[in-house]
């Protein structure tokens, strides 16, 4: 077990390292800091109320830099190892395809928490400049609990759409028909709860709605992670119960995905 | 045939020279383009469906940041000879659409507000739904349901609804004490026309823009000629012990005339009671 775990921390050290050698954090770090600071210039729309705006933006490009992150760099790393034959060096030592499978979600992990680490950080100090220099009336609130919920709420659906990532990648070759295959997964998971909220709850429908509810569970709704609204409110409540539930939803399908990623993977013919 | 291709010098001169036409025809085109687009007057297009939007997940609040953006650019440089009339409907479904996304940004309403409530009576009603997101969205605020409770006094003339608005802003945080005494002042007799003409002074010491002094200098005096006929009913009701039966019973005694009312106003006497009324429409 021992000798596994090192063989994980290995392989996610190689990612991990490998992520830097390519300057993906620089360059997406310059990539978010740019369009801040750029999208700053439009706040003198917002008269009233700049702590919305602000907290919008700075959440939104954390989204955004995750997904550029998920779809232009987990998906490439994935598929080149198979592609240009870097995964045979690794698999001719006594290395496990389960073991790589893992350790390269943790690399990949490592390196997404660690943009979003640096984003959030800034992010926050953001907020914390701009709520200081306006008047109480223009940015009346910021929880620095609520922010940190939101933060790992938004890290927990990057991490499990990379474990999607990793499930799709262990079944099918090549980086393009996963990146589609991604999008598409996205944009459905984006797109039923609007179908869902639609069609309402109509009784006449009952097989409609237990498919839809069965696809939900497939296709987990990013909005539900999406808890930046309640960074600026005084009067949000969370509970334990809700806070573990999120995490907890969002680490079982990591779980469930990367365990089906090993299987497929382990059966995968990588000639 | 090779042969009589121009080759070498005389080669790269015709295309040195083609691609300088080319190069200035794309920009005599694109400056002419940019020019006629300078001279259209701008235009408020109908957001999407709600639900496209809502489509784009945690970026949606982002999205209502940007359509309200839009609506500002459009508020701020339409024409000032555009009629109202023509944007209303787009900007109703603009501010419903970033409400809907959006429910807790301040701005949307402070908008809606003082863009879209005046326009006209169908206009106040849907500004009226636009704010109740807001009331949802933003509980806290006392402005929200001040600004629900304006609408109904002054644009939809139901003063019943407006104490009820104006007294939940009162009892928000933060809320001014005149509001409560606003409510108050509504429930009495003639009181809608004291409380007008109250609110609209204080507007116009609030306000910096001399357009907008101006026009609420109009609309202040038109409330002290409504005033002068409720006191003329005042002291009638003080010597008779009973109201006239019309506003031409105060004639000469208590009033010289009836004043001349405009910009849109009318007097009514109904029931016994003096109303003052704006044509709707009127900004």
């Amino acid at each position: 077990m021992k000798a596994r775990l090192i063989n994980i921390r290995e392989i996610a050290r190689l990612i991990f390292l490998e992520g830097f050698r390519r300057h993906t954090i620089l360059g997406l770090a310059v990539l978010a800091i740019a369009t801040e600071a750029s999208g700053f210039l439009f706040m003198d729309f917002f008269g009233r109320d700049l702590g919305n705006p602000v907290n919008d933006f700075i959440f939104s490009i954390m989204w955004f830099v995750g997904f550029v992150f998920i779809f232009f760099h987990a998906v490439q790393i994935m598929a080149w190892d198979v592609e240009r034959g870097f995964i045979f060096p690794l698999l001719a030592r006594p290395v496990s395809r389960t073991d790589y499978v893992i350790g390269v979600f943790a690399g990949l992990s490592a390196l997404l928490a660690c943009l979003q680490l640096l984003l959030g950080i800034l992010g926050f100090l953001t907020l914390i400049w701009i709520k200081g220099s306006v008047a109480a009336t223009f940015f009346p609130e910021l929880s620095v609990a609520h922010y940190l919920y939101a933060f790992f709420s938004l890290l927990a659906y990057q991490l499990l759409l990379i474990a999607v990532v990793m499930l799709l990648s262990s079944a099918i070759r090549g980086s393009f028909p996963v990146l589609v295959l991604s999008f598409a997964y996205y944009g459905i998971a984006s797109g039923l709860p609007v179908v869902r909220s639609m069609l309402g709850t109509s009784d006449q429908q009952h097989a409609l709605q237990y498919i839809l509810t069965l696809l939900a569970a497939l296709f987990p709704n990013p909005s539900t992670y999406d808890l930046k609204a309640d960074v600026l409110t005084v009067a949000s409540n969370l509970t334990a119960l809700e806070i573990a539930a999120g995490f907890g939803s969002a680490f079982l399908y990591m779980v469930i995905a990367l365990w089906l990623a090993c299987l497929l993977y382990g059966r995968r013919d990588l000639s | 045939m090779l042969a009589l291709w121009p080759q070498g010098p005389v080669l790269k001169a015709r295309i040195s020279v083609l691609f300088s036409i080319v190069t200035a025809g794309y920009v005599a085109i694109f400056l002419a383009q940019d020019s006629a687009n300078q001279h259209t007057n701008l235009r408020l297009s109908p957001p999407l469906p709600t639900p496209f939007y809502e489509i784009s997940g945690p970026f949606k609040q982002l999205v209502a940041d940007i359509l309200l953006i839009k609506t500002k650019v459009f508020l701020g440089g339409r024409s000032a000879e555009t009629d109202p009339l023509s944007y209303a409907e787009n900007l109703d479904r603009q501010f419903s659409a970033i409400s809907d996304l959006h429910p807790e940004l301040l701005d949307i309403y402070y908008l809606c507000e003082s863009s879209l409530s005046w326009i006209s009576r169908p206009s106040a009603e849907r500004s009226n739904q636009i704010l109740s997101a807001g009331l949802e969205g933003r509980p806290e605020q006392w402005t929200i349901p001040f600004f629900i409770g304006f609408n109904n006094f002054r644009y939809l003339q139901d003063n019943d609804v407006a104490i009820r608005f104006l007294s939940m802003a009162a009892n928000k945080p933060f809320a001014p004490e005149w509001v409560g005494s606003l409510a108050n002042l509504l429930s009495t007799d003639g009181g809608d026309i004291v409380a007008g003409f109250l609110l609209l002074r204080e507007m116009r010491n609030q306000t910096v823009d001399p357009l907008l002094r101006s026009n609420l200098d109009r609309d202040i005096s038109q409330y002290q000629n409504a005033l002068v006929v409720l006191r003329a009913i005042a002291s009638y009701n003080n010597i008779n012990g009973h109201r006239p039966g019309q506003l031409t019973d105060l004639i000469p005694k208590f009033l010289a005339m009836l004043p001349r009312m405009e910009d849109g106003y009318e007097l009514e006497y109904f029931n016994q009671r003096l109303h003052l009324h704006k044509a709707t429409g009127q900004p």
